[in-house]
């Protein structure tokens, strides 16, 4: 798989140090660590809110030098600070609004339409007023405006923490549906790890751990250190595997009980 | 202390009481307690009018965030905004703004930080100390952990249990994560459409709940689901435990 996005020796004041990283297109990563570690600044410098020059890279290009149609075509982001700020009063509305700001022909759009409502399952909530939403549904419509342009990349902060575990499932299903895009999440919580391509832990402004979910989460002792929680089946795994109990991470609860009582 | 709002929901001082609310019932409803229409009982009263007025004072919400329109301000500014919205009555309000915060554990410092540069968990521990200001006697945290790691979550414990235990305050933190209610609360209580479904002590209520719970669709914590999957596949019967260590060494003997 290409790789979209770079970061070169990215130093910010004393917030990151030296990190190095490559982003592959339609890919899912997830950038996590204990509170305080810089989760929301990398995401802000990636998704062009901090400016760095000559570090950060789409493709080839130097993120800095994008035009700014360029940029809002290729990214898009959303950083969740406990409210919400609709501009209209309708699902709908709100919706359609976002439609304006592209290029779309007047077919395309309905189609886009139809096809965003279908999968973001808003179909029977399209006159709905958006203040009797659920926090859900709300995060599932802030979503909706943010990928009506299908931008390359999709950078989102907290978006996870205050969703129940199926709902945080949920999003991830929507979003790997839609795919086409490399999807940037950061989160305090390990709980939907195992659902991303990649992970990512910050610790003391460098990148302590990457790479696939179910071996980083190995490192128990270290996340736990770093005051992580592990997913519940991928902590149990771990520790009946010193045990001698199981071979491997089994995320299933039936099947893990089944392999220790044969 | 003891609280009883409509007649179905009793909250009493002494232990930090969980409360999963995945409607947001009771912070909605403290928000908007309504002199005319709400039916609250203080300490084996039910309150009169005047006394609704002077009940909502003691009451703090506390939210993980802070206000967004204030993103500009220092922390100073906005803790004194604060004190002057709520018309507080402080003998000196800039110590109180400075004890507020190094209750929390934040240092003198913090005052000219921006709000906007704050981390989440420095904003939530913000949120907290202007809750303080006021001297509530009932803090209520809304959907409060979500943002905390681990080591914030006990630390953020730890303050709650002394204020509990050494000032008797009544602490209430609301959830939508069943995990956090069965790990936080000494008392849990689990509300459904707005009323209680289940209230008890956290560990009896979980032990002796668990059929009920999952017949009405409602989440488990999953090291008692697992315990459960297997007494109910297997016919072996494991402890219900909150570490994941005991858990493992229960499985190790009787597998």
């Amino acid at each position: 798989m290409r790789k979209i996005l770079t970061v070169k020796n990215l130093t910010y004041k004393s917030i990151l140090k030296d990190i190095d990283f490559s982003f592959q297109e339609n890919t899912f990563y997830l950038i996590t660590g204990s509170n305080k570690c810089g989760k929301t600044t990398l995401i802000r410098i990636l998704s062009g809110l901090i400016e760095v020059e000559n570090t950060y890279f789409y493709q080839n290009q130097d993120v800095y030098h994008l035009s700014s149609s360029e940029f809002s075509k290729i990214f898009s982001s959303y950083f969740y600070n406990g409210s919400f700020s609709f501009s209209f009063e309708t699902v709908d509305s709100e919706i359609l609004y976002q439609f304006d700001k592209t290029s779309y022909t007047v077919s395309e759009r309905k189609m886009k339409y139809k096809n965003l409502l279908k999968v973001f399952e808003f179909q029977n909530k399209v006159k709905e007023d958006i203040t009797n939403l659920s926090h859900f549904d709300k995060i599932k419509l802030v979503l909706l405006t943010k990928v009506i342009h299908t931008p390359k990349v999709l950078l989102l902060d907290n978006i996870l923490d205050d969703l129940k575990e199926q709902e945080a499932v949920k999003i991830m299903e929507i979003l790997k549906k839609i795919g086409g895009m490399t999807v940037i999440i950061s989160s305090n919580t390990l709980e939907i790890s195992y659902l991303f391509d990649d992970i990512i832990i910050l610790d003391k402004a460098k990148i302590l751990l990457s790479g696939n979910p179910l071996e980083v989460l190995k490192e128990d002792s270290l996340l736990n250190k770093l005051g992580l929680n592990l997913p519940f089946m991928v902590d149990l795994s771990i520790k009946l595997k010193y045990y001698g109990l199981v071979d491997d991470i089994e995320l299933d609860m039936n099947r893990m009980v089944n392999k220790l009582w044969k | 202390m003891e609280v009883k709002l409509e007649g179905k929901l009793k909250l009493k001082s002494g232990m930090c009481i969980g409360v999963f609310d995945d409607d947001n019932y009771i912070v909605n409803y403290l928000k908007t307690i309504n002199i005319t229409k709400h039916n609250i009982v203080f300490n084996g009263k039910k309150l009169n009018q005047k006394e609704l007025v002077d009940f909502k004072k003691k009451i703090s919400v506390i939210s993980s965030y802070p206000i967004k329109e204030y993103f500009f301000y220092s922390v100073y500014e906005y803790m004194k905004e604060i004190v002057m919205n709520k018309s507080l009555d402080l003998k000196d309000y800039r110590k109180k703004i400075t004890d507020s915060l190094k209750i929390v554990g934040l240092q003198e410092l913090y005052l000219t930080r921006q709000i906007s540069s704050l981390s989440k968990s420095e904003g939530a521990l913000l949120c907290f100390a202007c809750g303080l200001l006021s001297n509530p006697d009932i803090l209520v945290f809304d959907h409060y952990f979500n943002s905390l790691d681990m080591k914030y979550s006990k630390k953020i414990l730890r303050l709650i249990g002394q204020l509990t235990e050494q000032y008797d305050k009544l602490i209430v933190f609301t959830t939508n994560k069943i995990e956090h209610l069965y790990t936080y609360s000494k008392y849990a209580i689990i509300l459904k459409e707005e009323d209680v479904f289940l209230e008890s002590n956290t560990d009896t209520l979980f032990e002796e709940n668990i059929e009920k719970l999952l017949e009405d669709e409602m989440q488990l914590p999953k090291s008692i689901m697992f315990s459960y999957l297997v007494y109910k596949n297997k016919n072996v019967k494991l402890g219900l435990f909150k570490d994941i260590r005991d858990l493992i060494k229960d499985i190790y003997k009787k597998v």
